[in-house]
């Protein structure tokens, strides 16, 4: 992915991962802020991130997106609006979009 | 060892579901409404029958003639909270479609029915027959108050009790 569509999609307050089963993302571009408040920082060789073990609310969605991926739905599958409180009040609401790498 | 069970808070925009919430995870009340437009995620450690439950309580945006509910985020609770606003019939006969359409969705898991605002009580529109109907039918029906605290403890208390039974 090229530095200014990351940088772009940053901005905007966009993650992109990439899911490899078994609960683990890597992230595809650098991510904002936000979501190093909620998920911290890749760690290990592999550079992977457990988003499920501090979502449940993603970790429910990946029951549907599995069952996405697994069909032969063309498009994208959309979450609802998780709102996460993180530290002083401040809210953090996040979507999910599941797409399949084309 | 700490049990974890997934607990949803189910009804009518603006019966008071937040509110409950915050009342029973934080112990306060704040008369600022502030529309629930996702879904918003509290962890609650109680005891109950000498065991430790960590509740993750989904507080999800109400249901109304504008929004549907998305049926799987109540997949794999171990219970729920069905909510209802005394001073809004609307909300009473609601509570009935849900009920129904979550038994469909997920079958049969324990469940409490609150008839939320009992600080309000001279306003209410709840038919006494109506109550004693959901009785009749095996509902445990409790009155509460986020804004008193009235019987907010004791719904949640209720509905562990009927989660580990």
């Amino acid at each position: 992915m090229s530095s200014v569509l990351q940088d772009f999609l940053r901005e905007q307050g966009y993650a992109v991962c990439e899911y490899h089963g078994g609960g683990e993302f890597s992230l595809l571009s650098a991510a904002p802020e936000w979501f190093s408040w909620i998920w911290g920082e890749p760690d290990g060789e592999k550079k992977t991130l457990r988003l499920g073990d501090k979502s449940p609310f993603l970790e429910n969605f990946l029951v549907e997106a599995h069952a996405f991926w697994s069909s032969r739905k063309k498009g994208e599958l959309t979450s609802g609006l998780w709102v996460e409180t993180l530290r002083d009040e401040l809210e953090c609401r996040t979507r999910f979009r599941c797409r399949r790498r084309p | 060892m700490l049990l974890l069970k997934k607990v949803c808070m189910i009804g009518s925009f603006a019966v008071g579901k937040t509110s409950l919430v915050r009342r029973f995870v934080e112990g306060f009340f704040s008369d600022e409404y502030q529309t629930n437009i996702g879904v918003k995620l509290s962890n609650k450690e109680v005891s109950s029958g000498g065991r430790e439950i960590k509740m993750t309580l989904w507080d999800i945006y109400g249901e109304d003639d504008f929004q549907k509910m998305r049926w799987s985020y109540v997949q794999g609770s171990s219970g729920y909270l069905l909510v209802a606003d005394g001073t809004r019939a609307a909300t009473l006969h609601k509570a009935e479609e849900l009920e129904a359409k979550l038994r469909q969705e997920v079958g049969v898991i324990p469940f409490v029915f609150l008839i939320n605002k009992s600080d309000r009580k001279e306003e209410w529109e709840l038919n006494a027959e109506f109550e004693q109907g959901l009785v009749a039918r095996g509902w445990d029906v409790l009155h509460t108050s986020a804004k008193s605290g009235e019987g907010v403890e004791a719904a949640f208390a209720k509905l562990t009790e009927k989660m580990l039974a």
